[in-house]
């Protein structure tokens, strides 16, 4: 009976858990959770701080579920140290957990930027149901907050703890919102909406240092001019949580290194989800994707090959879907061109479509304010499909157009 | 299972699929007069698209290997087990559109009431709306056996387009799984 073993019980190892489950019914497979919630959805985290959802909205499994498939979850506990020789891992309850195949999906931890103050009380970071719960008790007792870092998980804790009735400000170091996933029109039309929130946009400039009295955070600092703030939520963004990777000694870049297979430099031990780093499937370059439907698919192909199945996966592209302030947004590739390529852009009101165009092929799209067909164009891309005749900007762009190809 | 099937020799691109959608399952009344009244608009879960005399109905395909399942992360895309057929458990729906990221048919719908529509072949009612509403029967509800024996009959004037997507380990779809019959 093979004995698998995954650490973090987040989309990649619960994809992998169900996978290996699904192959073989009668192999052993344990997942550690450093966390005290089971399974559950990150995304709904901004919505529960606004309290349209409650913690328990979040949960996707508990208890019953893994229990029916017969999967060992050992909640609440940290995985310390792995002992590739040994062929086991060490828990922070000095348990020792053998194995013959070992996943690693531990997935990112937020970056936490070196600055005074940022120890101080009152300062928070936004990853877990545990971060929430104190996000959501510390909104309680402020008036006013202040975001640092207007990317995704950015805006929507701005505008959720807007929506709690603080006075909410971010601020952020690039010239504009979003700086991954949009160009500049894009973004101003999203940081038009931001603001008519009621939420205080502050672009192109660095949070210095964070002002602090008796140890508690009471507003921020940048360059001339200081914002206060009960409470600060940084949000500069995340990285691979490789600390137990790294400890034994696998090779590591912007993320457990991983061949097509998902295996690690070491042999039987495999990675998957945010704290795997793969390929670039257009480029080959060596990437971190950090979204959901990625974990989840690298799980399943991490499963596939920890059974003995030989999967390749081929690679993922920098892509993300979101709503923020009412706006619908999706954008996948390459936005911002570079020196050779051409672009193409219609605008009209609130919604805005761009397509970037490397040579023949589709590099890259970005859909707002209307996101349905993002997917058909999506798709252009991850095959690197040639442009051809097909009008992605056109108002009857469908996947019949792509057919007619 | 039971896939709809399309016939696009057949399909005149009247929409008359698209209006009786709206109608049945996006509209309060279920009536015309009542629906064109209605707002926000009943929108349908089937577009024809393409010019005219080559005019197609799109609905979603049911893929094997859905890449809206593994797109989800709110558990409200699901796949019926008995019939196969995914649909979106709406009050579960946390409108982040990864699925219609995810769908290279472009069949997933954003509502306005920020939650993913698509269709679900009605699989609470008889037959689909749109197949039992098309005038020149250029919808088929049918297993794979079933509509190869239409497509014998037919010698293979039909667009063979309810497979699988053969969805590569990223997730890809390629648009191969629309094949021409022959
Ligand atoms: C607020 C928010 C909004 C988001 N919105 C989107 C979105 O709209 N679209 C999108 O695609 N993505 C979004 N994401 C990102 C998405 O949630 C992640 O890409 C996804 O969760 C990655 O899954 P994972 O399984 O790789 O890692 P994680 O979800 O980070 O899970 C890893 C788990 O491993 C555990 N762990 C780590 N080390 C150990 C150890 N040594 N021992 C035991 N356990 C350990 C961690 O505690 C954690 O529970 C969002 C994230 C947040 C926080």
């Amino acid at each position: 009976m093979t004995k698998y073993l995954i650490i973090g019980q987040g989309a990649a190892g619960t994809s992998a858990a169900r996978t290996l489950r699904q192959i073989d019914p009668l192999a052993s497979v344990t997942m550690i959770s450093a966390e005290s919630d089971w399974f559950y959805s990150r995304v709904d985290l901004p919505d529960i701080i606004a309290g349209k959802l409650s913690p328990e909205d979040a949960i996707l499994a508990g208890r019953e579920q893994f229990d029916a498939l017969k999967i060992e979850c050992r909640i609440g506990e940290t995985a310390r140290r792995i002992d590739p020789a040994g062929q086991a891992v060490e828990l922070s309850s000095g348990a020792r957990v053998p194995y013959d195949k070992l996943l690693l999906a531990t997935g990112s931890e937020p970056v936490v930027p070196p600055m005074p103050g940022g120890g101080a009380r009152g300062v928070h970071y936004l990853w877990t149901l545990a971060d929430t719960r104190r996000i959501l008790e510390a909104s309680r007792a402020a008036r006013s907050a202040v975001v640092v870092g207007a990317g995704l998980i950015g805006l929507k804790t701005a505008l959720a703890l807007k929506e709690r009735g603080l006075e909410v400000a971010v601020v952020e170091k690039m010239l504009h919102v979003m700086p991954q996933q949009l160009d500049e029109t894009a973004a101003a039309i999203l940081a038009d909406k931001v603001q008519g929130a009621g939420i205080q946009v502050v672009t192109g400039m660095q949070v210095n240092a964070l002002e602090t009295v008796d140890g508690k955070v009471t507003g921020v600092l940048l360059e001339q001019r200081r914002i206060v703030a009960d409470m600060v939520v940084i949000a500069v963004g995340v990285r691979a949580n490789v600390a137990l990777g790294r400890g034994a000694g696998l090779e590591v870049g912007r993320g457990l290194v991983t061949n097509e297979f998902l295996e690690t430099s070491a042999p039987g031990i495999y990675a998957a989800g945010d704290a795997a780093e793969i390929r670039d499937l257009l480029t080959g370059a060596p990437i971190v994707p950090a979204t959901w439907g990625v974990a989840v698919e690298q799980g399943k192909v991490a499963a596939l090959n920890m059974a003995g199945k030989r999967i390749a996966y081929d690679g993922a592209i920098g892509m993300n879907s979101v709503d923020i302030a009412g706006i619908p947004m999706i954008s996948v590739g390459t936005i911002n061109p570079a020196a050779d390529d051409r672009q193409f852009t219609v605008q009209s009101g609130d919604t805005y479509r761009k397509v970037v165009v490397r040579g023949k092929q589709v590099n890259g799209v970005l859909f707002l304010g209307n996101v349905r067909q993002a997917g058909v164009a999506a798709n252009l891309v991850l095959r690197r499909a040639e442009i051809g005749e097909i009008d992605i900007l056109s108002s009857n762009f469908s996947f019949v157009s792509v057919m007619a190809q | 299972m039971k896939r709809i099937w399309v016939d696009r020799e057949k399909c005149v691109g009247c929409k008359t699929c698209e209006l009786r959608c709206a109608i049945e399952r996006d509209s309060v009344g279920k009536t015309l007069y009542s629906a064109v009244q209605e707002e926000p608009k009943p929108v349908p879960r089937v577009g024809v698209f393409g010019r005219t005399g080559a005019a197609f109905p799109l609905q979603c395909r049911h893929c094997e290997d859905a890449p809206c399942l593994a797109a989800c992360p709110s558990g409200a895309m699901q796949r019926d087990p008995e019939t196969g057929l995914i649909f979106v458990q709406a009050d579960r729906c946390r409108g982040c559109w990864m699925c219609v990221m995810a769908c290279p048919m472009g069949v997933i719908i954003p509502s306005a009431y920020k939650t993913a529509m698509k269709c679900d072949a009605c699989r609470h009612m008889e037959a689909p709306v749109c197949v039992s509403s098309c005038p020149t029967g250029a919808l088929l509800f049918e297993t794979e056996s079933g509509y190869q024996k239409v497509l014998a009959e037919k010698r293979g004037r039909l667009a063979l387009f309810a497979r699988g997507g053969e969805g590569g380990a990223s997730g890809v779809v390629g648009i191969e799984f629309v094949r021409e019959g022959h």
